[in-house]
């Protein structure tokens, strides 16, 4: 009986293909999506595991850390508690919150030029900060340079920087000064008096790749202090952390569960904190509206495949009439007609599916390779996007089966009741 | 055994309009004989027979088979093995192949022993000279080879009764009449009950029995 229904859906070839291809062209969007977006996520994931370890935290006052700009909620808040200063008291009551392992200290250093010295261009629009981060800091991608930490006097600079410079060696520009001055966009804006004629120096002693983060030259935590304690007109840099404080803290714990820790900050300090967990669950919902978005798309041309699927089952009844008077006469069932007829619209799900999957196959291996080398000119370590599941293929391969036999239903009912003798009497 | 009484049928086209196809027949048809059911063209033959075939189910009156009313058997298993019909038009599934053809009974009722079938076949099919033919497609055969396959359909799950409607009327006379006679040699040899229908009551004069329609009803035993 199975043979015999497969017989019926290879006698019209081509009307099989073409009732397929609504199938293939709903099965092709779908495991683009799947297939796509689940790697997608899981490279921005891993990405953002590398940069950030599950222990490791970033407690800011809500200034910019420039990784995460624009990531996190504002709301506004009637009974808006101040911010505490993160100043060394504060510093020392988070060093001694029972699983903290380590705290490096970060200021953010806005509205400064950086140019390598002798050269006439700044690097435009830099990013600077003080961190007291260790060179081998999962932070960084990759680090060249002899030291563990930039010492006073010392700067770090980004792969960036000295690419902006045509000096694609890293040891061609240790060594080398910069000098920070206040950009004249800053000194229009800021207008005082304390910042003109501003400029600082640095010895080079380390080069180094923060992947897809801005982040353009790293100082002495020290160092940054003065700095804008003497741009801001303070008396020295304790006054400057007294009255403003550090910018983000760079905290490790001994443990990944750091959701106590971050309970603490917030409620103690209103800092607000960030760690792998939120980047990837705020990661997760975006492609994950994306995914529902496109699987709608899907199940509308699945649902347009499906009809298109009622239609050709409707019009092989009226061809196969005699046919269906024939085996009803000789003792078919109505069971076994409605049968054959939903084998016939399944094998059309099938082939469909089955096309469908080839196609997202050779779309897959075909541009697979273009857009690793386009991810890894992004700076994102990819070696393969697309990953074939074959658990996922068998499950879509069943599903669109499944669409083909549910459109195959209403048609099967009709074949079914087809009264044998009027059936053979059809021409 | 076959035992009909008062068997009526009408179709209903509508309120104004209903044919009486049957009116009030009764009749009684030994195990194992052979008769022809003739008449004109209208006369009621083929509503009949699709009675006999359990193909229609609408009339009134009772038609016992064996002592039992027909009614009561599963409509399908009747069909499949009670009775075997061959039609005017040979009926075959162009898409499977002249053995495919003849299982169908078979694929459609409960698996029998393969081995068994696979003899039934062969010895069907060298029976009825189509050997040669098993694989090949119902529009490669001549109109008696197609006939020939459509009695070997109906006479694989060994049927009791044979139900013939007009098998020659898409035949050249020759052709016919060598599918009467093959028809009547299985009989002998396989001991069913066969009923042909025809208008052409010259065709089968060595039947056991002739009943005559006419207007719905039997004229002349
Ligand atoms: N499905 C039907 N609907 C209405 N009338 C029918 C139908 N089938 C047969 N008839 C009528 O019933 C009568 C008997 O038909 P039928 O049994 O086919 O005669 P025969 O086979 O002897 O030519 C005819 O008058 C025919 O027109
Ligand atoms: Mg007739």
């Amino acid at each position: 009986m199975f043979k015999y229904a497969l017989s019926i859906v290879l006698r019209r070839k081509m009307r099989t293909f073409l009732t397929s291809l609504g199938i293939t062209i709903a099965v092709f969007l779908i495991s683009f999506i799947i297939f796509g977006m689940q790697d997608l996520q899981k490279l921005l994931v891993d990405q953002f595991n590398t940069i950030l370890k599950p222990n490791q935290i970033i407690v800011t006052k809500g200034g910019a850390f420039s990784m995460f700009t624009g990531v996190g909620e504002q709301t506004y808040d009637q009974e808006e508690q101040k911010q505490t200063i993160m100043n060394e008291d504060v510093l020392n009551e988070i060093r001694a919150f029972e699983y903290v392992e380590d705290i490096s200290r970060m200021t953010v250093i806005t509205g400064m030029n950086i140019t390598l010295i002798d050269k006439k261009v700044p690097y435009p629009q830099a990013f600077m900060s003080g961190w007291d981060v260790k060179s081998n800091n999962s932070y960084f991608k990759e680090f060249s340079g002899n030291v563990e930490r930039v010492e006073p006097g010392k700067i770090w600079v980004s792969k960036a920087f000295s690419k902006f410079y045509k000096l694609n060696d890293p040891n061609d520009i240790i060594g080398m000064k910069v000098a920070i001055e206040p950009s004249s966009s800053s000194i229009l804006t800021n207008r005082s008096k304390s910042i003109i004629g501003k400029k600082f120096e640095y010895t080079i002693t380390g080069v180094y790749d923060p992947g897809q983060d801005k982040n353009d030259a790293i100082l002495h935590v020290e160092d940054s202090t003065s700095m804008l304690a003497d741009l801001g007109g303070f008396k020295s840099s304790n006054e400057y952390i007294k009255e403003i404080g550090y910018d983000n803290l760079y905290v490790t714990t001994y443990t990944d569960n750091v959701k106590e820790f971050k309970k603490y900050v917030k409620d103690t300090y209103n800092y607000d904190t960030f760690t792998a967990d939120d980047v990837i669950s705020i990661l997760g919902s975006i492609t994950q509206g994306l995914t529902i978005a496109l699987v709608m798309f899907g199940l509308v041309s699945a649902l347009v495949a499906g009809i298109g699927i009622i239609n050709t089952m409707i019009m092989s009844i009226y061809e196969q009439t005699k046919e269906i008077g024939i085996i009803k006469a000789i003792g078919a069932s109505n069971t076994q007609v409605l049968t054959i007829f939903l084998i016939q619209s399944g094998f059309i799900g099938l082939f469909g599916g089955v096309f469908g999957l080839l196609l997202i196959f050779a779309v897959m291996k075909l541009t697979d390779p273009l857009i690793v080398d386009q991810l890894n000119n992004a700076g994102f370590g990819a070696t393969t996007f697309f990953n074939f599941d074959i658990t996922i293929a068998l499950v879509i391969t069943a599903l669109s089966i499944l669409v083909g036999v549910v459109a195959g239903v209403y048609p099967a009912i009709k074949a079914a009741k087809l009264d044998p003798i009027k059936a053979l009497r059809y021409e | 055994m076959i035992k009909a009484e008062n068997l009526n049928k009408t179709y209903v086209m509508n309120k104004k309009v209903k044919v009486k196809a049957l009116d009030d027949i009764s009749f009684t048809i030994k195990e194992g004989s052979t008769i022809a059911i003739v008449g004109p063209s209208g006369s009621g033959k083929s509503t009949m027979l699709n009675i006999l075939g359990g193909l229609d189910t609408e009339y009134k009156g009772s038609l016992l088979v064996d002592g039992k009313d027909i009614k009561d058997y599963d409509t399908n298993y009747y069909r499949r093995n009670i009775v075997g019909t061959i039609f005017q038009q040979f009926n075959l599934v162009s898409s499977l192949t002249v053995a495919e053809n003849i299982l169908l009974p078979i694929t459609f009722g409960k698996q029998l022993g393969k081995g068994r079938v696979n003899d039934r076949l062969e010895y069907l099919l060298g029976k009825l000279g189509l050997k040669e033919r098993a694989d090949h497609k119902p529009t490669e055969l001549s109109g008696g080879q197609s006939q020939r396959v459509a009695i070997a359909r109906a006479l694989i799950a060994k049927p009791k009764i044979i139900l013939a409607d007009e098998p020659t009327g898409n035949l050249d006379s020759k052709t016919g009449g060598e599918i009467v006679d093959l028809l009547f040699e299985l009989n002998k040899e396989e001991g069913t009950t066969l009923i042909i229908v025809t208008h052409d009551p010259e065709l089968f004069n060595n039947v056991d029995r002739k009943i005559h329609l006419r207007d719905g009803k039997i004229i002349q035993e």
